[in-house]
């Protein structure tokens, strides 16, 4: 994904002098509020391990050939759970549908769905009631931190 | 005020504190939210947006230099960047949003009305050229292209733009 736009002029975008004061603009404008329940998404989010993962340290199930996953949160009350996973390249899951929102933060490495690829530091997020397969990019092995709502089944 | 309040939040999240993440969102999610509607035009993508953000805040806090900008300037560089990301793929996709949205809620300040109203008040080709490159991310080639201009003239325009702008932004810009 594109780093973040440190300002570095390359003479083919806007003067960086142009961007910035905008954002200055930008930023004296309250804005729309997102909806209620992304607060505390963010803060269950922040419960993602750093990086470098001492792989050792977990206690690994494999519900998936090449793919590892292991629970280090949960909140019942809220049929929360937070998983570390660990995968490798090529690895899939097989199809299987929501039985509530799922949200991945990848932490390194990427994966792709039926919709598009997601990197290092991106999200993916999976509503209640969707299907779909996830795959583990070529390369590196994956790491995500994975918040599921609700558990799933297979199709 | 705010940004002596942002500044204490940053440096307790730089010491991991939860709290103080949830009371930096409260500060400025509306400010981030705001801007990745104005960007995507669709809801549920500016809020993945909002948390990717968020969730930079928290892993890169310490990163924050003061002497750069404003913690809102700092916000509102990683929300364009993310959501401008997110705008490509979609391009890339030939998607359209699900719900149109052209973010034209009203600003909400005295402070954002003020500012509304000094772009506002820019002539129309300074806008345009202004917003392709804010919102949209074109580079300077690419908006003359869209707007059929020669490159020269977009420069001069985002230039002069810049210029009636600074009286809103005050003598630090």
């Amino acid at each position: 994904m594109s780093p973040d736009r440190d300002g570095q002029p390359t003479g083919e975008e806007a003067p960086e002098s142009a961007l910035l004061a905008l954002d200055e603009l930008s930023a004296r404008d309250a804005g729309l509020r997102p909806r209620d329940g992304l607060r505390q998404e963010l803060l269950d989010l922040a419960d993602a391990p750093r990086l470098p993962l001492d792989t050792s340290a977990y206690a690994w199930e494999e519900p998936f050939p090449g793919i590892r996953i292991c629970e280090v949160r949960s909140d019942p009350s809220r049929q929360m759970r937070g998983c570390v996973v660990w995968a490798k390249p090529g690895a899939r899951t097989a199809l299987h549908r929501h039985l509530g929102d799922e949200v991945i933060l990848v932490l390194s490495g990427g994966l792709r769905d039926e919709r598009c690829s997601y990197h290092a530091n991106q999200i993916c997020r999976s509503r209640e009631g969707s299907v779909h397969v996830e795959e583990v990019l070529p390369g590196d092995d994956c790491f995500c931190y994975v918040v599921y709502y609700g558990s799933h089944e297979p199709v | 005020m705010a940004s002596a309040q942002a500044a204490a939040l940053i440096r307790r999240l730089t010491r991991g504190d939860h709290k103080a993440l949830g009371e930096f969102y409260d500060l400025y999610s509306g400010l981030v939210n705001g801007l990745a509607i104005r960007i995507l035009r669709d809801r549920a993508e500016a809020e993945d947006t909002v948390q990717e953000v968020f969730v930079q805040v928290w892993q890169q806090a310490a990163r924050f230099d003061p002497s750069r900008g404003t913690p809102e300037a700092w916000l509102c560089t990683m929300a364009r960047t993310r959501a401008l990301d997110r705008l490509r793929k979609r391009s890339s996709r030939r998607e359209e949003p699900e719900q149109s949205h052209a973010g034209s809620a009203a600003p909400r300040t005295e402070e954002a009305i003020a500012v509304r109203k000094a772009l506002d008040g820019l002539p129309s080709d300074q806008r345009k050229a202004l917003e392709l490159a804010y919102y949209e991310g074109l580079t300077q080639s690419e908006i003359a292209e869209r707007l059929r201009e020669p490159l020269g003239t977009v420069k001069t325009r985002i230039r002069t733009a810049m210029i009636r702008l600074r009286g809103v932004l005050g003598p630090s810009s």
